[in-house]
């Protein structure tokens, strides 16, 4: 399967989901294919800024799938995800800013003909992944995390408040999934960078509920969420929970080695849970 | 047309107080009508509604010797019947008459003045073009059958079929469950005189069954209705109840041994169980036990048991049991289908489902009730009384996501539940409202009486409850978070139970019964009544009168006014003991059909027969609704409709065109 694939800003540089997305996809005869040239999404701030400009940088890249002669486009970043969702929705809601955001495109050597889907990667290995047929992590029990922008404000793909994609998915690769109630509790997304204070309690309040809840292990599909709930507990005297990608524990179940999935990058530190035998 | 008949036709123009004029400018409308061929007389009148606006018409029919009349105003539905009665007052034919719509259709919808003026002049013009070529006809009288149908044994049915049998007439109540008493049969108390709901329910569901002119039907459902106002056939499902009703005392005995004791109870909204042979609760009416099929052993799983029958002495247990239809004529039909409670599963954000104390209203009416699941003790589902306790308004209501109405009772009912809570627990309760709504009589003054009882009142809609444990305290309990919008303040309340107040929605069904009768429904699913002020009981299908919820949301008092006043149009209309049939039906010229039968396949009401030693089709007047399939279905253009003659039809259309 060849899919066309949008890294988003922090893809690169956060703990192993490069790492752990690409020998994932490796394992599975995915082939990624980077759009050449991305730029940055918008993230949520720009559509506050300006609509026109906001849109034209995520239509941009829709122009680029087209030349790729790609159908979808696929992210694994919740913020990307999101803001390209509203992009195309915008787009194809509203007459008078394609047209504007037509002419941008223009002045760049580009046309839009027709938007791609956008989907998450989290969608493609639901999709991909077999089924487990081993007991190995059977009794590693993980508090599926899914952060604010998966499901809202469109809940196309799951439920809003109460989605459950991810428990299903890492139940069905092999994993003892346990239910909690912070699944979409704010981490404070960027503005734990800003006021670090109120957002380190948030990102806690996560932690421990999901520790609560008889969970060891964390799982994550985006990268500001693994980033905040990780770097939280360090300061913190609550629980220690390896915060992890989806794609760092599809790789596990797939049978790849630690350190090929950069699990050797968390900050807290996953070799107690996950070298048991 | 024969030269004493020569058209001379009389236009008014109405106001409508500040309705149409000045938008329309009326005496414009007049002036230009009054040149046109025919036109006797164009006057413009502030209401022609009125008894001044009839008499002008009167009058001018009677000095000015018109023979047609034609008014502009509102919608034939609101006024037609009106001025035919006006023209017919003064010795003419009532179908001598067309009215002009410039009021829903001219002056309300359209915003420039000129060119509403001009618009209305077109629509009068085409009633004059049209009145032109208007008919006399003639209406038929029928006789009315003496009886009544009830569908729905909810307080509202009960009333209504109580009502018309104490005037005298036969009443057939249809209700679906095994037993009659609906919704008010779960609850405990009823607000705001706090009255025992089965204090006051439970005699009228005996009176009901006692009543010698009301037959019931409960465990059956209405099949088929056919026919029209006055005579009404009526085809009755009879769904097996496999107990013999004449032989079964009531005892109870099988209830006791059935072995089956695991099946959710429905009655109890799922919070306990009962066995497969069972009354729903044990003041069931009939107090004749119906046996489920589908967790019976004998009948839904092919195993040996019978116990039942072995211990019933009266040899009332019957496997063999078949639907059975009953048909029967009824004068009128009395529509009394209610509501069900809006399922709270898709709001996640108040976990009903995920948290075993978040309750819905009618859960937590039967936790309350002392048949309930726990004979009346508020308690949690480890035993425990609740010491805080939220109540969530508006669940499923006034929220664009969900049901935009307000369901009128939640407010009443939540704080109904607030004053039990204080009264049997002690427990302290939290509403958390949008707003109060408390308009009946003695409403507002239980609201202030539940606040002097020390219940806590915070304005804003809840965003989430959930069992994170953010504080010592909140372990165990169930956090509440929502902004007070009056403190402007986010409030955070960790509680040990939580009452969702949701909303009210159209039974389940009630599709299919509106389908069955004819009786549209609004976008939100209730029966349309024929005018929201004026006509609040009676539906568009003439003789089909709307009782209780089902028309839209209703506390217990208005159910029972608006029940009792179905049952009055009822009694009315069956007193009188004819009903007149419309002339506007269909009619074959023998002449022109071919005996082709196309007409016999497309009519709906089966009014059309094949007359074989003619080899002609014949319309049935006493069937005919008048709908026109059968002028469109018509190769030959034999058949057509009265009053909607190609002549009229195209006349009106050549007054608009040219």
């Amino acid at each position: 399967m060849k899919i066309c694939f949008y890294p988003g800003c922090s893809f690169a540089t956060s703990a192993g989901y490069k790492e752990s997305t690409e020998a994932v996809c490796r394992k599975l005869n995915i082939e990624l294919n980077e759009i050449p040239d991305w730029n940055c999404c918008g993230a949520t701030v720009m559509f506050g800024e300006n609509k026109l400009r906001a849109t034209a940088l995520a239509a941009r890249h829709f122009a680029l799938v087209q030349t790729m002669g790609f159908e979808d486009l696929v992210t694994g970043c919740n913020a990307c995800y999101a803001t390209l969702r509203k992009a195309a929705r915008l787009l194809t809601e509203d007459q008078e800013l394609f047209q504007k955001t037509q002419e941008v495109l223009q002045n760049l050597g580009l046309k839009l003909d027709r938007i791609p889907k956008i989907r998450h990667l989290l969608e493609v290995l639901m999709e991909a992944m077999p089924d487990s047929t081993s007991d190995r992590y059977k009794t590693l029990s993980v508090g599926a995390y899914y952060g604010c922008q998966l499901t809202r404000p469109d809940q196309d793909l799951d439920k809003g408040d109460y989605p459950e994609i991810l428990e299903h998915f890492l139940d069905r690769i092999g994993f003892s999934v346990k239910e909690h109630s912070a699944r979409t509790q704010c981490c404070g997304a960027s503005h734990a960078v800003i006021y670090k204070n109120e957002c380190q309690g948030l990102s806690q309040r996560i932690i421990r509920e999901i520790a609560n809840k008889g969970a060891e292990v964390i799982a994550t599909i985006c990268p500001l969420c693994q980033f905040n709930l990780d770097q939280a507990q360090i300061q913190d005297n609550g629980p220690r929970l390896p915060v992890t990608y989806f794609t760092q524990l599809a790789g596990l179940a797939l049978g790849l080695a630690p350190a090929e999935l950069g699990l050797n990058k968390l900050l807290v530190s996953a070799d107690k849970v996950l070298t048991r035998p | 047309m024969t030269t004493q008949n020569k058209p001379r036709i009389g236009v008014y123009i109405c106001h409508c107080g500040m309705n149409i004029a000045p938008k329309v400018d009326v005496e414009e409308v007049a002036r230009s009508i009054q040149t046109l061929d025919h036109v006797t007389v164009a006057r413009d009148y502030k209401f022609m509604c009125s008894n001044p606006g009839q008499d002008m018409i009167i009058n001018d029919i009677k000095e000015l010797g018109l023979n047609r009349v034609v008014v502009a105003s509102c919608s034939p539905r609101m006024h037609e019947k009106t001025f035919r009665n006006a023209v017919k007052t003064a010795g003419l034919n009532p179908y001598y008459f067309q009215m002009a719509n410039i009021r829903e259709q001219v002056s309300w919808v359209t915003k420039d003045s000129q060119e509403a003026t001009e618009k209305a002049k077109s629509l009068v013009a085409a009633a004059v073009g049209r009145v032109f070529f208007h008919q006399p006809l003639e209406t038929r009288e029928v006789s009315v059958t003496k009886s009544v149908l009830v569908i729905g044994g909810g307080i509202a049915g009960m009333q209504a079929a109580l009502t018309s049998a104490n005037a005298g007439y036969e009443v057939y109540l249809v209700e679906r469950e095994p037993s009659i008493g609906g919704h008010m049969a779960k609850f405990d108390k009823t607000f705001p005189t706090l009255d025992c709901a089965a204090c006051i329910m439970t005699p009228k569901m005996v009176d009901v069954l006692q009543h010698p002119g009301i037959t019931l039907y409960t465990w059956s459902e209405v099949h088929k209705v056919e026919g029209f106002i006055g005579n009404f056939e009526v085809t009755i499902k009879k769904n097996p109840r496999y107990v013999d009703e004449k032989k079964c005392t009531g005892c109870g005995t099988c209830m006791q041994k059935c072995p089956t004791k695991k099946v959710v109870s429905e009655f109890n909204e799922g919070l306990s169980f009962r066995t497969a042979i069972y009354t729903p609760f044990p003041q069931a009416v009939p107090n004749v036990p119906v046996i489920d099929a589908d967790h019976c052993r004998v009948l839904g799983q092919n195993k040996k048991c019978g116990v039942c029958v072995k211990f019933c002495e009266t040899k009332a247990i019957d496997f063999e049991q078949k639907p059975e239809f009953v048909t029967l004529t009824v004068g009128a039909i009395i529509t009394a289908t209610g509501f069900q409670a809006v399922n709270p599963s898709g709001m996640e954000q108040y976990g009903y489902g995920r948290f075993p104390e978040v309750y819905t209203s009618l859960e937590f009416e039967r936790l309350n009730n002392a048949t309930g699941p726990t004979s009346g003790k508020v308690v949690m589902k480890n035993g425990k009384v609740p010491e805080r306790v939220a109540i969530v308004h508006c669940v499923g209501s006034r929220d664009t996501r969900h049901k935009k109405y307000c369901s009128r009772v939640c407010c009443m009912y939540s704080m109904k539940f607030a004053h039990l809570l204080r009264e049997k627990t002690g427990a302290e309760v939290w509403e958390f409202y949008i707003d109060i709504r408390s308009p009946g009589k003695l409403y507002e003054e239980f609201y202030n009486r539940v606040q002097e009882e020390g219940v806590r009142f915070i304005r804003g809609r809840v965003a989430e409850i959930t069992d994170i444990v953010d504080d010592a305290t909140d372990e165990g309990r169930l956090t509440v978070i929502a902004e007070s919008t009056l403190t402007r303040r986010t409030v955070r309340v960790p509680v040990d139970m939580v009452v969702l107040s949701v909303g009210l929605e159209p039974a389940r069904g009630s599709e299919d019964i509106g389908r069955l009768l004819g009786v549209s429904r609004d976008g939100d699913g209730w029966f349309n009544e024929l005018h929201a002020k004026l006509a609040p009981v009676a539906t568009p299908i003439s003789g089909i009168f709307l009782a209780g919820c089902c028309q839209g949301p209703k506390d217990i008092p208005d159910t029972v006014a608006q029940s009792m006043g179905a049952a009055g149009e009822a009694i009315a209309l069956l007193a009188k003991g004819i009903v007149t049939t419309q002339a506007e039906i269909s009619r074959i010229d023998p002449d022109l059909c071919s005996g082709c039968k196309s007409c016999i396949e497309s009519c709906s009401y089966s009014a059309i027969r094949f007359d074989e030693a003619r080899k002609v089709a014949v319309v049935n007047e006493a069937l005919c609704m008048g709908c026109g399939s059968c002028a469109a279905a018509c190769p030959s253009s034999a058949a057509g409709v009265k009053h909607f003659t190609d002549q009229q039809v195209m006349g009106e259309i050549e007054s608009i065109l040219l």
